[in-house]
This record gives structure tokens, sequence and C-alpha cells, in this order.
């Protein structure tokens, strides 16, 4: 079995910051996936497939997160994030 | 047993299981289980999780079909937090180890959470901590099921503990069933103090952090007349407290007797003893006990009942209340005081966050900037006056401009009611508060344009001291005896004589007797108070001559600190009416 790391940095884009609804998805997509998956804001670093470590990420708009992975499947679930930073997140906003 | 330190703002003495408001809705029955117990105990936690999660996921599934999949989302999320196996094991491990029940041990974990959430700075992410406390809620609730007991339908008598009471949280109590009042944080004007004053039941306030000290049932003792929290007491300690609840009551049974006879001084100087109050009902409490009228009626109460601005019937409504019960003796209606810390929702934009909220945006200053609200006020104030003695008074008055302002806002006000036709009394006194030093300093410029003087000592010391009476590390600093506090009160007094216009005392200092020869001997013949103090202030001042007074007042006057004044009031008092002390009576 192949043991990979996978980082990659990403941008929040969310109008209020990574909370409560993106967090959920996250969380969501993280539980699908059998890797380890952290994801650090400076000096605070939190298990991705835990709502209360992302809250306390206190990941405003325009913060750089750093995403890694490890396991089998940590290139696709860091695919599938990134993806979700990049656009897939406004699903989730607002509506107003 | 455990003994904390905080503000005693209700006087009196109770003891009680305690009950711990906020994160508890309702009473968690038992603490621990029996270790026989435990894989029975974490089995019911497992089923009661899985049915919190299938609730959610109803939810989530509706809100998505309805609402649209941003706000499923936040379901969604609560559902990952329960269903977490990390949070999971972390109820059951305290269960385990500590033999917690299943409702203490997700108390703890869910409370550890909230509090982590709370505390991360951000105002929109710290908001989820209510959805944490919902969840717990969730939980406890499936975890009791039947055995719960609703706030609202208690039917044993608890001593209530809490961070801080808000209004939404006291409104399901059953109060028949409240023995006492603790909280965390809170000062002598916070909700609790109001609230307990006005249920007449012992409360202190700013304790610090000891919730995570106690669990729900916990014997607990709230010691009002001495600011004190005994946590689980020995049974030594609880027979003493037994005692003095005992003395308590025939002492106010006694004084409660003679409550009709005047109030005035052995030599035949009328002093006026009037109640403070913050809801119309109280007004009974006052003329029960022999009061000459309400000095001080707070109305902050009717903008903390709901969200939205009272309207003028809602504040006309609570005014006639009043002036029907108090039967034709004088009433002081006070104008919005609230603090910034104090706000509605509905004020909040105007107040600036992260500023100094006690020299910021509040009382009379809120009032000035939102006249809407505040001529809303105006009005029902000068309607309720055709039916009986009302007068107003602003508060924190700082400059000689914002009175005049806030007068010709009353000018505007009688206008319009003069236009509209209505029942209104255009002739009614209006006066201010004194509780800032810039006013006391001006008292003599004051004089010339008000029709009489409060002094609210409450804030006054606040102002003078620079201290936050809230702040247990500071609040030895607050101290009504201080010189500069009675040099400041002299002035007023002075002012007011030399224009004959009357000043009454309001604010704690007014309830403490040591201060009452005091206060006559400055030549204040109005002294308004909590209601429960009124008789033991007549009973002061029953045994008091004027020319007593003034030679109290003369000598304190020449004292430099505060704790040298304050023994010397205490000495005094002691000689002035020894009957009101019985030997283990704390002065």
């Amino acid at each position: 079995m192949q043991e990979s790391v996978c980082r990659q940095l990403v941008t929040v884009k969310m109008k209020q910051g990574l909370h409560l609804r993106p967090i959920s998805e996250i969380v969501r997509i993280a539980r699908l996936y059998e890797c380890d998956f952290k994801i650090t804001n400076g000096d605070r670093s939190g298990d991705a497939k835990e709502v209360y470590d992302l809250l306390e990420l206190k990941a405003l708009p325009k913060t750089e997160l750093v995403l890694e992975a490890n396991g089998d499947d940590a290139s696709k679930l860091i695919e599938e994030i990134v993806q979700f930073f990049e656009s897939g997140y406004k699903k989730f906003e607002e509506v107003d | 047993m455990l003994v904390k330190r905080g503000i005693a703002v209700s006087p009196g003495v109770n003891f009680g299981p305690a009950l711990i408001l906020g994160t508890e809705d309702f009473r968690i029955p038992r603490q621990f289980v029996s270790v026989n117990a435990i894989e029975t105990e974490i089995a019911r936690l497992r089923s009661s999780l899985d049915a919190v999660c299938e609730e959610i996921a109803v939810n989530e599934r509706l809100a998505s079909d309805k609402l649209g999949v941003q706000y499923g989302a936040i379901f969604a999320a609560h559902l990952q937090m329960v269903s977490s196996p990390r949070h999971r094991d972390e109820i059951e491990t305290l269960i385990r180890e500590k033999c917690y029940s299943p409702e203490h041990a997700s108390c703890r974990v869910f409370r550890r959470y909230t509090k982590l959430v709370q505390h991360l700075g951000d105002n929109y992410l710290a908001e989820r901590a209510s959805d944490i406390i919902d969840l717990e809620k969730r939980l406890l609730k499936q975890l009791l099921g039947e055995k719960r007991e609703e706030l609202s339908n208690l039917t044993t008598p608890i001593i209530v503990l809490a961070n801080n009471l808000t209004p939404s949280e006291t409104a399901s109590l059953a109060k028949d069933f409240v023995l006492g009042f603790a909280t965390e944080v809170g000062g002598r004007t916070s909700h609790t103090a109001i609230l307990a004053g006005a249920l007449e039941i012992p409360a202190v306030v700013g304790l610090g952090e000891f919730l995570s000290d106690i669990s729900g049932g916990d014997m607990v003792i709230v010691d009002g007349n001495n600011g004190e929290v005994i946590i689980d007491p020995d049974e030594e300690t609880l027979e003493k407290y037994r005692d003095t609840g005992e003395r308590q009551r025939s002492m106010a049974a006694r004084l409660a007797s003679r409550r009709k006879i005047r109030s005035e001084t052995k030599d035949g100087t009328r002093i006026h003893v009037m109640g403070n109050i913050e809801f119309p009902d109280e007004v009974e409490h006052c003329t029960e006990r022999g009061a000459d009228g309400i000095g001080l009626y707070r109305t902050e109460f009717l903008y903390l009942q709901s969200d939205t601005e009272p309207t003028e019937q809602v504040h006309y409504d609570a005014y006639c209340r009043v002036v029907k019960a108090a039967q034709n003796r004088p009433i002081i209606i006070r104008t919005l005081d609230l603090g910034a810390d104090k706000i509605p929702r509905a004020y909040r934009y105007l107040a600036k966050e992260g500023m100094n909220p006690a020299l910021g945006l509040r009382s009379v200053r809120l009032s000035l900037r939102d006249l809407p609200l505040f001529k809303t006020q105006l009005r029902a104030i000068f309607r309720a006056a055709v039916h009986g003695d009302v007068r107003i008074m602003f508060p924190l008055i700082s400059t000689l401009l914002e009175w005049r302002q806030a007068k010709m806002i009353v000018g505007d006000v009688l206008e319009d009611l003069e236009e509209r036709g209505v029942d209104f009394n255009p002739d009614i006194p209006i006066g201010m508060m004194v509780e800032v030093p810039a006013a006391a300093l001006l008292a003599n410029e004051f004089a010339e344009e008000v029709d009489f003087f409060s002094i609210g000592t409450n804030d006054l010391i606040q102002y003078t001291l620079a201290v936050d009476r809230s702040d247990p590390a500071v609040s030895t600093l607050y101290n009504s005896s201080d010189p500069s506090i009675l040099r400041l009160i002299k002035m007023v007094v002075q002012a007011a004589d030399k224009k004959n216009i009357p000043v009454t005392v309001c604010g704690q200092m007014s309830a403490d007797l040591k201060s009452i020869p005091l206060l006559v001997g400055m030549g204040i013949r109005q002294i308004s108070a909590t209601p429960l103090a009124i008789p033991e202030v007549k009973e002061v001042i029953r045994h008091l001559t004027i020319a007593r007074a003034e030679e109290i007042t003369a000598h304190a006057m020449t004292i430099d600190v505060a704790r040298d004044v304050d023994s010397y009031l205490r000495g005094e008092l002691y000689k002035i009416c020894p009957d009101l002390f019985d030997e283990e009576m704390p002065l």
C-alpha cells in the first residue's frame, strides 16, 4: 500500500469566512475519504473531519489555508476540496 | 465546601439545591451513576444520540427541500457535530472513568465546546455557540425523556445559578420556587440584581467563574448580605445560616408592624422615604412598607422585555398602573437609562463595538440621539401625569447643553400632544439625576434651571473614583463613604438649598443604614431606597435628631479616607439604634 502526502494552498473566498455552512460541506466530503485530512491556518491546525476543529481555525475572508491529506486517496480528496474552495462554496452562500 | 465572594445585590440568606440556568433548561436529576450501571447508561447515551441524529436529519431534509441546500447545510453541520466519533468518545470516557451520568457527561462536553466557540473572537463564528447549546438541549431532552422538569413547572425550590441572567431566561422561571440567584458576571445594576431586588430574594453577582465547579443539585447557600455563595456547605455552616434566616424573618416582622408610623426625626423633621422600583407591581412592596412615594421608577424593563421598541401605549399603560397603585403619592419617572451593555437588539447599531460602554452612548445621550424613542416615552409620561403626582428626571446629564436640549424636546412633545388634542398634564416637575461629577461641580448653574435634583450615587461613585463596581479586581475602591463623594453630594445639596429645590438621594447608598445619619446631616430630606430597606431606613430616621446628624456629618467630613469614614459611621449607627442589631448580625 502506497503512502502519499498531498499539500495544497487555498484562499478563503466565502463572504463570511469559513463558517458553519461551508464547514459542513468540507466535513461531508472529508468523511467520504479514508485518508487523514488536516487544515492549517497560521498556527492553528485542525482535523478537517471535525466541525469544531474547523470552527476553531477562525478562517476569515481572504485567509490562506494549507490543506494536507495523508493516505491512499489523498490526492483525489485534495482535488475535490480545492474545487470547493474555488467555486463549489458558492452554492452555500447566503441567497441575498 | 467552597466559598465564592461576589457583590451582594439583594439582601437576605437562603439555601437549596442548585439549578444551572442557560445550559440546563430543565433540571438534571443526578450527577453520578453506579459502576454497575455504566454499560447500560452508555447504551442509553448511544440511543439518545442516534435519536438526536435522526431528528436533525429530518430537519436537514426539510430545510434543504423547502429552503435550499445552503439552509440544510446548517443542520448538516449539527449532525456532523453530534455524530462525530470523537465527540461520542469524549462523553463515553467521562461516563466510564468518572461515573458521570450521561446527562452530566454530555453537559460537560457540550459546555466545553460552547466555551471554545464563544472565545473565537469573531462575532459571526461566536454566535454559533448558540447552535451548540441547542444541540445540548436536544440531547438532554432525549436522555431525560419524561423525567425532565421544565423551568416553568418546577415543583421544588431551587437556587438559580447562571453566567448571567437574560430577560428571556428569567421570563420562563416559576418564580415562586426560586430561593436565590448567583451569577458569574454582572454588577449592582445588572439584570439579575434588578430582578432579585424586585422579587425580594437574595442574590450575589460578579462571582467570577464558578459554574464549572458545581453541578445541578448541589447544595448552595446564597448570602445576599455579605456577598457570598457557599457551595456544598458543611453541616455547621448550614446550621449557622438557618439561624440567620430565622432572625431576619423576625426582624422584618417587627419592623413591618411599625410601617405606618411617619418617617420623621426625633425632633420632628419630616424625612421622606421613598422606594426605587422597576416594575409596576413593586409599588405595593413600597406602600406596604410605608413609603412616601416612588423616588425612582426605572423604565428600562419596558425596553428589555422585547426586541421591538415599546409603543406609547405600552409606556402609558405601565405608568398608569404605577400611578394608580401609588394612590396620590409622588412618582419620579426616570427616562431611559440603558447602558450599552443592556441595549436591546433594536438599538445595537448605535453602540460601537469595543468602545468603553460606561463612557459611551448610553442613557440620556441615547435618548437625545434617538428622538422618536425619547419622544414616545415623554408623551406617555405627560399623559399619565393627568392621573397623579408624576415627575420626570433625566439620567446621566453631564452638561448644561444636554439638559437644555432635553428640555427643548419636552417642549416639542408638549406641542405635539396639544395638537393631538389628548389629555395631558404639561405642568409637572422636571429634574435631573446628578451622577456625573461634572454635573455635581456645576450644581449651582443647573440649580437655576431644574425643578429638582436626584443624586444617583452608584454612577457618581463609579465616575468619580473611576472604578467599575462589577470588576472584582478593583471593586474595593468603590465606596460611597469616600471623602470625594461626600464633598460632591454636599455641593449638590448646597446648590439646591440656595434655590430652594428638593434633592433626593437614590442608589445603593440610601439603603446603606450607616449613611442615613450622614445624608440627613448634610441636609437631605428625601431618600429613595430599594423597597426592602425602607422599614430599616425609617427606623434609623426615627432614632435621629437633626443636631446629632449634623454633628456626625461635620465630623465625617473631616476624615480623609473612606475606610475611616466607614468605621466611624458604623460606630455612630450602632450608638443611634443598637436594637437594629443583635450581637451576631453583621453591621
